[in-house]
């Protein structure tokens, strides 16, 4: 330990961990703060960190408002009941509502996604899930973190 | 399990070093190539399995529930743009799995946000997130209730 240097950065937006989170949270971050300076900071190498690190083959909420199959109410009271009452409603309501164009946002990126050849619909495995290919679910977000918003000089990927 | 290093086929590239999640995986001072450190702490994430140029890193599991010799193989290739999974068991069959890893050029469509528009002011206190709400593909808005109409604190 006593090798290590402390190095110090200061910052208008600290995102902590390179995560499927961090790294959609950095990105976003930039949409929104074009002149910022944002940090993400991560221990590992952000292409494979976190809890998708290995991949991940279903993307486990999605409303599919678009072809009504769920609105943000229903998954509030899927998660009311599963959770026999104990949930914020309104942070469950506000992640439901906003899951949908995420999504839209990885098929356009790149993510293999399986589709119903005839109506164009998301496979389902359940009554939230999607079925994707999900190897590079985790380099596709880090892609995003890296090249959305790399390219400004105000922004640092840190690692190790 | 956890995973170790093929040492006649490692070239000490460092690869799986800067990939591991858990911090593992080092280069050995004296003979230059990768081992791993701490198997405990391997996440068998096969993370570095895949970023092995000279596939040189295999995951076995421990000794006292996984004797008999079956193995878990990975081949991530992207020029193909293809993963492909071989499971042996320990009574010989195997099982092989091919899957996409992206439908699209790397990266090429991820947009570059510096050169899109700036957001306004209300947009930036309006409580969309980007590209919506035309990315929700639904006719209208973001879906909004008054925060009120959510029940306060926890039911019993």
């Amino acid at each position: 330990m006593a090798k290590h240097k402390t190095h110090y950065e200061d910052c208008d937006v600290l995102v902590v961990g390179g995560g499927m989170a961090g790294t959609g949270a950095t990105f976003e971050a930039r949409h929104w703060g074009r002149d910022m300076k944002i940090i993400c900071v991560e221990k590992a190498n952000i292409d494979r960190s976190g809890a998708v690190a290995q991949g991940l083959y279903a993307i486990n909420c999605y409303m599919g408002m678009q072809w009504g199959e769920n609105q943000p109410e229903d998954h509030v009271r899927y998660a009311r009941n599963d959770l026999m009452g104990m949930v914020r409603e309104d942070l469950g309501y506000d992640m439901a509502r906003h899951v949908d164009s995420t999504v839209h946002m990885f098929d356009e990126w790149g993510l293999p996604m399986m589709k119903n050849e005839e109506t164009g619909r998301y496979l389902r495995e359940g009554k939230w899930q999607i079925m994707i290919h999900g190897e590079s679910y985790k380099p596709i977000v880090a892609e995003a973190a890296k090249t959305g918003v790399l390219d400004r000089s105000n922004l640092l990927l840190m690692k190790k | 399990m956890s995973t170790f290093v093929y040492m006649t086929r490692c070239d000490g590239c460092g690869h799986c070093v800067d990939i591991c999640p858990s911090d593992i995986m080092h280069i050995d001072e004296n003979i230059r190539r990768a081992k791993n450190i701490e198997p405990n702490f391997c996440w068998e994430c096969y993370s570095c399995v895949k970023a092995c140029p000279n596939h040189a890193i295999d995951v076995r599991g421990y000794a006292d529930f996984a004797p008999m010799g079956h193995s878990v193989r990975v081949r991530r290739e992207e020029e193909k743009g293809t993963i492909s999974w071989k499971i042996k068991f320990r009574n010989g069959t195997t099982k092989d799995f091919v899957s996409p890893i992206t439908t699209k050029p790397w990266g090429k469509f991820i947009p570059k946000l510096a050169d899109g528009d700036k957001p306004n002011q209300g947009e930036i206190n309006s409580q969309r997130l980007y590209t919506e709400p035309e990315g929700l593909n639904i006719d209208g808005e973001l879906p909004v209730v008054p925060k009120d109409s959510f029940k306060k604190g926890v039911y019993y």
